[in-house]
């Protein structure tokens, strides 16, 4: 420690209320990972002039050209910490398999979040000390984070070994860096980094459809293989059923699905519960979009009484994050049911037209899960698995 | 039974004097009075040995002047025959037989009240509406009337003419469908008022009416040379036209008295050796049509190229009427309008004209940049104002506007809107400004301080004046071009009414800008709102309005759904099934926050989505955006607009709106 510049914070603590304090910036000797703050974000630790002395993370937008991108990556971290706060608020603590927001200040000119330390070694450093009876802790720990963040209605889209943190220590995962992060329900944007670890729906230039609890599951998965291997990529979904892993026996089964389109995949409270064996104790994911449903449902009854001709609602009584299919439903049936009959898809579907569909031209696997081939790849290259083409209407059809 | 009275007035000393009834067949007392009021400026303005014809709404009169021998050139008594307008048209007022004035002191001017009949004035009066000197006034008043004119006043000519060419105007409007009051005055020193209806008023003082447009004039030698070769050819031919359509406002409808049948000869002769009306249904023909008296009027030598001639070249869908949006005056026979330009050496607009032989591209630099003065400017509490003259080139404009309470975020909706614009090219919209100089103000008064130096844009100013704000032209995928309008109206104005709120009679579409953190004070109502949705109820044309709902300054809400999803869910194709997920969002936000009745827009406008959108990105401090400003979202609401207006086309366009 070499220098220690005094300030006044003034920030919301994440569980709400408002706190002014005096504090210090304090330079030091960062660890491996504690620098990093995602993208167009700079961290620096602070310490409160409070009784504990309280050593915090501040992240805050990066100055130049990309500070716009800045606030935004900020705003995304703000969110998903606060969300994550509300989400364990009534379950015994905060979890520690998430990064944890300790406070924020979202909106003066110099917008900040304050973050707890980082507990643990970036996965890219740890897996290869990783020891075996450590794996299935870390995989269980990893898939509770992630079911904390599907209770929070969070998306991370940043699960890679760099942001994935293990305390070997205390035997737990801890998720960190949720600057990409969106809720569930927003429409996905694209997502910059190794093709390794940005699932084919996020990719620049293939970004589709809605942001939903299978997103990060991908990724997940492949960091799984990661650990298990002690630092290798995985190359085909192969390695994942062969002897010398015996992974997606580990799981049961469940883990080869992870790498097909978002609707077929495993959530992570399927791998862990159904593939470990292992209970999630927090909150039941929660679809945040659902906080609407019912005054939702009110404009759809509302929208009903206005155009009479529509079919009986009770068909669409569930548009969430997932249902787009559903709205589409009702666009067509309003339009006269026909034009977008989805021929091309083979089946009888004129009222939804654009139910999730795999098919070999999409990339994504057929029913018993084998890869097809297609343009991007030869068969069984994870790689093929890349595509779009569901959930969504594609121009001209 | 339908009855047409008569009453006598004397005056001591003509129109300076006190008038006195006289004589009248009408019993009812309060009636007499009531015509007394009704005619005692019109008496006074009255020469002899003029006529007047006067609208009172389903009643009429018919004055006639006569001098006395005391005051030759004023009168001393006047007769007027009044009653109901189907029952004394002009045309059958101006061929009633004229009195014996001989006779009249013998009965001490009790008129003879049953001589109703046409007499042999009317053959003479029919015969004079045709000759040349007849027909070139009758050319040069037609003109004014069919640009849209109200009130038309031409020098008085000398006796008997006035009459005829009135005989020979009602004439022509009625043939070909003009249902517009007529009123005149053949011989007046001073016009009064008249509430509504057109009045030509010929007048002993110097008068100059302004030029009418060119393109006017043609079409009235055209038609006053029909009627001066066979008033029933002109009929037949009107009549005959397989899209004829009475013109049944001022000036308006009348795209189609443009193609009638070819007259038969080049050139019409009238009145067997008088001179020749060479008037051409071809518009863009070189020829100059000539004049009845033979020579070629001045303002007929150049024309302007008006939309007219870029529609015959397929490029445009030249309407031939347009609404002001500022002032609602529906201004007739658009592509005929004078085009103007502002000369700022001179502060004021100048004329633009063009040489006969001028190129097509000579034409269309010469009409960059000029305006058409819409003749609502001339009504009473209006002021000046002038719309771009391709307003009317591309359809009937779609006009949009901006509704919401004082601060409320509109200018800022607005001008981020605007700011974003280019984006539109994802959507395969393509935008033009349709007035450069307006564009580049707006640009300059609002979309640039926001923009490019992060400043909090002033309210608009409550001065009961809508802005026409910024006007393009769009189109969509290759589809025809629509002009879209955007007015600004300050929230005030909207909460009163006024003269700020005039476009709403005739908005296409209409912006209903929430502010979140007004929701609480706006659960029962906003005010702005609730006058905009009464007004669009009354609206008696059944024209079609759509409402996108947008909850601006979402920026403010960010960390709350429905924004939370929204602020960072950017996209750029036209998606039906979007904008139904984010209305159904919005709504259910403003219901969650005891709000709903701020989406009464949805019940009452044909379409409606809802919105959420950021014009700025952040909020402000000291007048200032200190963070930068990052429109986001702004283009969906346009979008959806344009989609439920019918601006872009095909079934997802179609599927938009609720």
């Amino acid at each position: 420690m070499t220098d220690r510049i005094e300030m006044k914070l003034q920030f919301r603590r994440a569980t709400g209320e408002q706190q002014e304090v005096r504090a210090w910036v304090v330079d030091g000797e960062p660890r491996a990972g504690e620098r990093r703050a995602g993208e167009f974000l700079a961290a620096r630790w602070v310490e409160l002039d409070d009784d504990a002395k309280t050593r915090l993370r501040q992240h805050s937008a990066v100055p130049g050209e990309h500070q716009a991108a800045g606030y935004l990556r900020l705003d995304n971290e703000i969110l998903a910490g606060r969300r994550l706060h509300d989400a364990a608020s009534g379950f015994g603590g905060y979890p520690a398999e998430v990064a944890c927001l300790y406070g924020d200040d979202a909106d003066s000119a110099s917008p900040y979040a304050l973050v707890e330390p980082y507990r643990g070694t970036p996965l890219r450093q740890a897996a290869r000390q990783l020891l075996p009876d450590e794996f299935e802790e870390f995989a269980a720990s990893l898939l509770t984070g992630l079911c904390w963040l599907a209770a929070a209605g969070i998306a991370s889209r940043a699960i890679n070994p760099d942001t994935v943190l293990w305390d070997g220590r205390r035997r737990v995962v801890q998720i960190t860096d949720f600057s990409q992060s969106v809720p569930f329900g927003a429409m996905r944007t694209p997502v910059r980094g190794s093709s390794q670890w940005v699932p084919g729906e996020s990719r620049p230039g293939k970004c589709v459809g809605l942001a939903g609890p299978a997103d990060d599951v991908w990724a997940a998965g492949r960091l799984i293989y990661f650990a298990f291997t002690q630092g290798k990529d995985l190359a085909n979904r192969e390695q994942l059923a062969g002897g010398n892993t015996g992974l997606d026996s580990m799981f049961r089964g469940l883990l080869s699905p992870v790498f097909s389109a978002p609707e077929g995949r495993p959530t992570a409270s399927d791998l862990l519960s159904r593939g470990l064996r292992r209970v999630f104790t927090g909150p039941p994911a929660a679809d945040r979009s659902t906080a609407l449903t019912e005054s939702r449902q009110r404009f759809l009854d509302l929208r009903e009484r206005l155009r009479g001709e529509l079919p009986p609602l009770e068909v669409y009584d569930d548009i969430s994050w997932a249902d787009e299919s559903d709205v589409q439903a009702i666009v067509d049936s309003h339009a006269g049911g026909h034009g977008h009959s989805g021929g091309s898809h083979g089946g009888s579907g004129a009222q939804v037209p654009f139910r999730p569909v795999s098919s070999p031209g999409d990339g994504y696997p057929v029913a018993d899960g084998a890869v097809p081939p297609g343009p991007a790849g030869p068969p069984g290259r994870l790689d093929a698995a890349e595509g779009s083409g569901w959930f969504r209407r594609r121009r001209g059809e | 039974m339908p009855e047409i009275h008569q009453i006598s007035y004397w005056s001591s000393n003509g129109s300076q004097g006190d008038i006195h009834q006289v004589e009248t067949s009408i019993l009812d007392q309060r009636e007499i009075d009531l015509w007394k009021v009704r005619l005692d400026p019109w008496l006074r303005a009255g020469r002899p040995p003029g006529r007047g014809y006067l609208r009172f709404g389903p009643d009429v009169a018919f004055l006639r002047w006569y001098a006395g021998a005391a005051t030759p050139t004023d009168w001393e008594y006047a007769l007027a025959d009044v009653g109901r307008a189907a029952e004394l048209t002009a045309g059958r007022a101006l061929q009633l037989p004229d009195l014996d004035l001989a006779m009249l002191p013998q009965a001490r001017w009790k008129v003879p009240l049953d001589r109703m009949e046409l007499g042999p004035a009317a053959d003479s009066l029919q015969a004079r509406a045709r000759s040349a000197a007849a027909v070139s006034q009758m050319a040069l008043l037609l003109a004014h009337v069919l640009s849209g004119r109200q009130r038309v006043t031409m020098p008085w000519p000398g006796p008997s003419l006035p009459e005829a060419v009135m005989w020979g105007l009602v004439t022509i409007l009625e043939v070909i469908g003009d249902a517009r009051r007529v009123s005149f005055l053949t011989r007046t020193s001073v016009v009064p008022d008249l509430d509504d209806g057109l009045l030509v008023a010929f007048s002993d003082r110097i008068v100059e009416p302004p030029p009418p447009g060119p393109m006017f004039e043609r079409l009235a030698v055209d038609l006053a040379a029909r009627f001066a070769v066979s008033p029933a050819e002109l009929r037949q031919a009107v009549a005959a036209h397989p899209v004829h359509k009475p013109a049944d406002h001022p000036g308006g409808q009348l795209g189609w008295l443009l193609d009638l049948p070819p007259r038969t000869g080049a050139g019409a002769t009238i009145s067997g050796g008088s001179p020749t009306v060479t008037a051409s249904n071809d518009w863009s023909a070189p020829e100059e049509p000539g004049w009845p008296d033979g020579t070629s009027h001045p303002s007929t030598a150049t024309w302007p190229e008006t939309g007219q001639d870029r529609a015959q070249a397929g490029e445009t869908d030249t309407t031939d009427q347009v609404t002001c949006p500022t002032c609602l005056t529906e201004i007739g026979y658009w592509v005929g309008q004078d085009r103007l330009r502002w000369q700022p050496a001179k502060n004021a607009f100048e004329r633009i004209i063009i040489p006969a032989n001028a190129t097509r591209t000579e034409r269309a630099r010469l009409l960059q940049r000029a305006y058409v003065r819409c003749p609502g400017s001339d009504n009473e509490g209006e002021s000046d104002h002038y719309l771009p003259t391709n307003y009317g080139d591309y359809g009937p404009p779609v006009v949009l506007g901006f509704v919401g309470l004082t601060k409320s975020g509109k200018s800022h909706l607005l001008a981020a809107m605007v700011a974003e614009m280019g984006e539109l090219g994802e959507y395969l919209i393509d935008t033009d400004p349709l007035d450069p100089a307006t564009h580049h103000r707006f640009l300059d008064e609002f979309v640039n301080p926001l923009k490019l130096h992060n400043q909090v844009l002033p309210g608009t100013p409550e001065d009961t004046s809508t802005r026409f704000v910024d006007a393009f032209i769009v189109s969509h995928d290759g589809g025809p071009k629509r002009v879209v309008v955007l007015m600004d109206v300050a929230g005030g104005d909207l909460v009163q009414d006024g003269p700020g709120r005039h476009f709403l009679w005739m908005a296409s579409g209409l912006f209903f800008v929430i502010d979140p953190d007004q929701i609480a004070a706006s659960r029962s109502g906003d005010a702005s709102f609730t006058n905009v949705l009464n007004t669009l109820q009354s609206r008696p044309d059944p024209m079609p309005v759509s409402a996108a709902i947008v909850l601006t300054k979402a920026d403010r809400v960010r960390f709350a759904e429905p924004a939370a999803r929204w602020l960072r869910s950017e996209s750029h194709s036209l998606d039906p099934v979007e904008f139904l997920r984010e209305s159904a969002d919005v709504y259910g936000y403003l219901y969650e926050n005891r709000a709903v009745k701020l989406a009464d827009p949805c019940r009452v406008c044909d379409k409606a989505t809802l919105h959420v959108a950021s014009p700025t990105g952040a909020g402000d401090e000291g007048g200032r955006y200190p963070r930068g400003v990052r429109p986001r979202r702004v283009l969906g609401p346009l979008v959806a607009m344009l989609a439920m207006t019918g601006v872009l086309t095909g079934r997802d366009a179609e599927s938009v709106g609720v």
